[in-house]
């Protein structure tokens, strides 16, 4: 137990730590969950380390219904993803699907807790970045990265927000090596029908009692980084 | 300096990973072991050695092989070097 905490301490600190305990006592006793978030900006335009896109991927737009997508989601994660007008960008490979992600121009509405997040009129929201397990150790991500921040930014968007889970040191990490900053942290604690969440961003503090209802986290073009 | 110490200080400044990189011995699994080699560094990290080295890294040429130790990484190194 002590090299446990010693560990996680380690890698996501004393707080993190304490909501990743709760988490486990939580879904152990199958009463709820707990959900930290950090909310990322990332710069289209200087993604840290310049990536070489390469001439074997074609980067393209996918279409609601294309067979190759749903043989990688379920129909009901797409469709929920396209009623909210989210574009789906594919790398492929001859042919073959090796990488997606999402992204939104206006309201993402949040899949793994109840809220909405809105990006400014500057920045788009991309989230299910997605890579065929066989081509995790290849260019495909940067194809897929390389040429998705060229369609956001031929639309007029100079920065993409996203969030990760704080559970997720390394994600973390792989973003900020990106030239991501850090602008905003949340944590949603669920338990049976009521949410609870606390914010450095607006709502500070939200208790749902439904599912209809869901706070609305809107980002602004000038939000500082945080210090991490 | 040799291959090994370059592509050792490649690595240490690619995926930040500070004293961890002075420990790397040929043998040393990379997938699996360095937790910040993810789909995003592998990227970051071809790019690196392309530049640094003065090489063209094709699609092909890499796979799950060349990053199962750091010891396949040099070897991958030195036989694009050697091209």
């Amino acid at each position: 137990m002590l090299n446990w905490f010693k560990i996680s301490y380690a890698q996501i600190g004393f707080s993190g730590t304490i909501y990743y305990l709760a988490d486990i006592i939580l879904r152990k006793i199958k009463i709820g969950s707990v959900y930290p978030y950090c909310f990322l900006s990332q710069p289209l335009s200087s993604p840290g380390k310049k990536l070489r896109l390469s001439k074997g991927y074609a980067v393209r737009k996918i279409q609601p219904g294309d067979p190759r997508l749903l043989e990688i989601l379920p129909p009901a994660v797409c469709d929920y993803r396209f009623e909210q007008k989210a574009v789906c960008i594919g790398a492929f490979k001859e042919e073959t699907l090796t990488a997606l992600l999402w992204f939104t121009t206006d309201i993402y509405h949040e899949d793994e807790v109840r809220a909405d997040f809105i990006p400014p009129s500057d920045a788009c929201w991309d989230f299910g970045v997605h890579i065929e397990p066989e081509y995790r150790m290849t260019r495909a991500f940067s194809n897929l990265w390389g040429a998705s921040t060229v369609i956001m930014n031929d639309m007029g968007y100079e920065k993409s927000l996203s969030r990760i889970s704080a559970f997720n040191p390394i994600s973390l990490h792989a973003h900020t090596r990106m030239g991501a900053k850090l602008i905003a942290k949340a944590i949603f604690i669920n338990i049976g029908p009521v949410q609870i969440s606390f914010s450095n961003a607006k709502p500070l503090l939200y208790i749902s009692f439904s599912k209809s209802s869901r706070p609305r986290f809107y980002f602004h073009k000038n939000d500082q980084s945080l210090a991490t | 300096m040799t291959t090994i110490n370059e592509v050792k200080n490649i690595l240490r400044d690619t995926l930040q990973i500070g004293d961890r990189a002075d420990e790397l011995q040929k043998d040393t699994p990379l997938l699996g072991n360095i937790p910040e080699l993810d789909s995003m560094a592998v990227a970051m990290l071809i790019t690196s050695i392309e530049e640094h080295f003065d090489i063209f890294v094709d699609d092909d040429d890499i796979s799950a092989e060349t990053f199962e130790t750091f010891g396949s990484l040099c070897d991958f190194v030195e036989e694009k070097l050697a091209e």
